[in-house]
């Protein structure tokens, strides 16, 4: 009986495992449909499956990685070398060396001086100080990565909730506003340079091996360089900050408009901390240098060689132990990016990339959104609802090469597709798992995944409405 | 489970405001026994594709490191602050949050023990888990505890909403557990406890706890049962007899003894209204299916507590 009581819970659990399983059975029993190879069904049959489990999560995402990893070997027949050497790109190293740089920067300890900082330039009132938050914030995760962010600005963010007021309902109402200030800020700061975000990567390396060709000076402009994308997406940034701002304003008000007791009470908190000392300049230094890094020497030597390069500079200097950057990096993340892209790549390669966008491109036609400003619309659409059901990475690892594909069809410029893709992988407001920024500040208990849906339309709204009229106004300014 | 005579008991904080009013009732179980008390609140594991690659781990140390506490620990004491109010613990304690790990979280787990002036422990504890359900019963098995006290909401789902809806925590929890479990809605001390019987095996297995647990509280005791017709009659008053007899042995002879006849869900429910608590034995039916038995039907439909004794 406790036995048979062990197996129930454990299908139970694993239900979702054993469902998709099933479902992966009765694709692969099926005929390929028309248009599509045996391959690439097959390549099809492992995404769904991949999807499911992305999203469903009953078995460790890690083991997800390696069952892609499986599959290509076992269901497609590709040779083990091949599929190992495919795992590993330019954005897979970036996303490892940018999350060793996270965890490296938020040990240094700076935030107390940044929370200083913060409060010197906004003063007291409570509406100055959310959107001084949502400046900082936004301005550092632009370049450092949202999560680096998100955890230096949440205790700034709790500290002043917890010093402002002891009353419950008040707290909420600060804690609200605050903290989809850290939170929006940053998911909207990630699509403003490549470092903001391991989706801008996987996007770059996808426009790279899809378009460029090293012998063909008109693919050059694939090749997208660190200034090149800060040039397309920073001014939609900054567009959408204000406009942020305005909305978390009017959706959640507050009764307590100055903070000059905590504000007051924070000072003398965090002074104590006294000046930055030599570790904080040579930290700083540090990641000034890996930024120039990426801005001057990327398109050369990779964003992800400059990252680990930046990561080995904080361990040589001693600013950061391995052991801290070992527990800090969930290193089974990093696997699944490796094997998404991998995926990402049979699924051009046996054109089951293609077959896919065929059929999305059948269905909007109809619509009048085949192609053009429709077609952009259609895919930030699309792009918004998988990256509210799962992480922004992985939605932009498993998008990628199928809107690219219908780019080459619709003879839509495919850097437009990317960036508008890239992009809106950032308009995950509906839900706490949407970004890595959301999950962080909804773990400070003062967040309700309601509130997410309560202020998220509004964002996305606005949001898509920016990225519209830039790529109808400005993109073709600057020749993109 | 726990085989002294001491009550423990543990208490599901974070569910709502349901818990927090349970506070004052446990307080009344530990008066006579001197019961000890876990406090505690389960907070989901943040780990993964989620916080992007960088374990919010590296946040919750900085949290810390600010002297801010964690989320869980704000809640417990809330909780600590009705018990100190209740005289169960001495005001002006200052005990440090000792770390607990238990699922390798180092900014996840942590407990606080207070002693009420009886000498019973009571202690604050607050983990982290995937799983709260499997959490929860766990916690039980390590505590031993004899009574799992959970809050459900005041007003039982029904209709589109049932059917959308996940399962309750608190009937999850009320299947799972080892051991008793309380879905406390309104639970108040107070008002009399009813005791629902049938004529089996495992009605009366339970009764010797029953005894025990009213031993421990001193509330006073009505029997019910039901029959589904009348040619069940005879046999729910056998059943209704031999629960009166069982528990004036264990020293708790019960106030009133009724029996009726009809659909036994309904009627529990409709007479159970008046009462503090409901108590029924646990169904023999596998996890799965004991949301069709009696006892789990009366714990998800009834508006007030309803306690499934194992």
């Amino acid at each position: 009986m406790y036995s048979a009581r062990i197996v129930i819970h454990f299908l139970r659990e694993k239900r979702w495992f054993f469902l998709t399983l099933a479902i992966q059975a009765a694709m692969l029993l099926l005929p390929a449909p028309e248009g599509v190879t045996q391959e690439g069904w097959r390549v099809l049959v492992m995404t769904v499956g991949a999807t499911i489990l992305f999203i469903t999560e009953p078995i460790p995402l890690p083991a997800v990685a390696l069952l892609i990893v499986l599959g290509q070997v076992f269901l497609l027949g590709l040779d083990s070398s091949l599929v190992a050497k495919s795992l590993m790109k330019d954005s897979v190293l970036f996303i490892m060396g940018s999350l060793m740089l996270a965890v490296a920067l938020v040990k240094q300890k700076l935030d107390k001086r940044l929370a200083l900082l913060i409060i010197k330039v906004t003063g007291s009132s409570t509406y100055a100080i959310a959107f001084g938050i949502s400046v900082f914030s936004g301005l550092l995760a632009s370049f450092i990565g949202e999560h680096t962010v998100a955890a230096m600005m949440l205790p700034v963010a709790l500290s002043l909730i917890q010093l402002a007021t002891n009353d419950p309902k008040q707290q909420r109402a600060l804690a609200v506003l605050f903290l989809f200030s850290i939170s929006y800020a940053c998911a909207m700061a990630g699509i403003g340079t490549p470092s903001g975000g391991a989706r801008n990567a996987i996007m770059i390396d996808y426009l790279r091996d899809f378009f460029y060709a090293s012998d063909d000076p008109a693919t050059y402009g694939y090749s997208v360089s660190y200034l090149h994308w800060m040039i397309y997406a920073y001014p939609i940034f900054l567009i959408q900050l204000p406009l942020m701002h305005v909305i978390l304003r009017y959706t959640f008000k507050t009764d307590l408009r100055d903070l000059g007791p905590a504000v007051a009470k924070l000072k003398e908190q965090v002074g104590s901390e006294g000046a930055l000392t030599g570790r904080h300049y040579v930290a700083i230094l540090l990641f000034l240098l890996t930024l120039a890094g990426w801005v001057g020497f990327s398109s050369k030597y990779g964003m992800g060689t400059i990252a680990i390069l930046g990561a080995v500079l904080f361990l040589v200097t001693g600013l950061v132990r391995w052991q801290d950057l070992n527990s800090g990096v969930n290193w089974g993340v990093v696997l699944l990016y490796a094997a998404a892209i991998s995926l990402g790549v049979q699924m051009r390669d046996t054109g089951a990339a293609a077959w896919v966008a065929g059929m999305f491109m059948d269905g909007l036609a109809p619509f009048g959104l085949g192609s053009g400003l429709g077609l952009l619309a259609a895919i930030m659409l699309l792009t918004t609802f998988i990256t509210n059901t799962m992480s922004n990475g992985a939605a932009v690892a498993v998008l990628g090469p199928i809107v690219l594909t219908i780019a080459l069809a619709t003879e839509t410029n495919p850097l437009a597709v990317g960036m508008v893709t890239s992009i809106s992988s950032a308009f995950a407001y509906f839900t706490v798992i949407g970004t890595p920024a959301s999950t962080i500040v909804y773990s400070s208990g003062y967040l309700r995944p309601s509130d997410f849906m309560k202020v998220g339309w509004r964002m996305a709204l606005m949001s898509f409405i920016v990225l519209l009229a830039a790529s109808k106004l400005y993109w073709p300014l600057i020749g993109l | 489970m726990n085989t002294d005579d001491k009550l423990r008991i543990l208490i599901c904080i974070g569910g709502g405001p349901e818990a927090y009013a349970s506070l004052r009732y446990a307080v009344r179980l530990s008066k006579t026994s001197c019961a000890d008390i876990v406090l505690l609140y389960v907070r989901p594991l943040d780990s993964g594709l989620n916080s992007g690659g960088m374990e919010v781990r590296v946040a919750r140390e900085n949290v810390l490191d600010w002297g801010l506490e964690l989320p869980g620990l704000r809640q417990l004491k809330a909780a600590r602050d009705i018990l100190v109010e209740l005289g169960e613990i001495e005001p002006g304690e200052h005990r440090e949050w000792k770390h607990h790990e238990l699922k390798g979280d180092p900014a996840g787990e942590y407990i606080r023990d207070y002693e009420n002036p009886c000498g019973g422990i009571v202690s604050l504890r607050l983990r982290t888990a995937s799983d709260v359900t499997t959490a929860v019963s766990d916690e039980a098995k390590r505590f031993q505890a004899d009574v799992v006290i959970v809050g459900a909401s005041p007003e039982p789902m029904s209709g589109l909403k049932k059917l959308l809806s996940r399962k309750p925590l608190a009937l999850k929890i009320a299947a799972h557990a080892h051991c008793s479990v309380i879905v406390a809605r309104h639970l108040e001390p107070g008002r009399n406890h009813l005791v629902c019987v049938q004529d089996t095996d495992q009605s009366r297995a339970m009764l010797p706890m029953v005894g025990r647990y009213f031993q421990s509280c001193q509330y006073p005791v009505s029997i019910l049962s039901v029959a589904r017709t009348e040619a069940d009659l005879a046999s729910a008053q056998k059943a209704a007899q031999e629960a009166a007899q069982i528990l004036a042995d264990l020293g708790t002879p019960p106030a009133e003894i009724l029996v009726e006849v009809g659909d036994p869900v309904e009627t529990i429910i409709t007479i159970g209204y008046d009462f503090s608590l409901i108590l029924a034995s646990e169904s023999l039916k596998p996890w799965f299916a004991k949301g069709f038995s009696v006892s789990h039907e009366v714990a998800e439909k009834a508006r007030n507590s309803v306690m499934i004794v194992k």
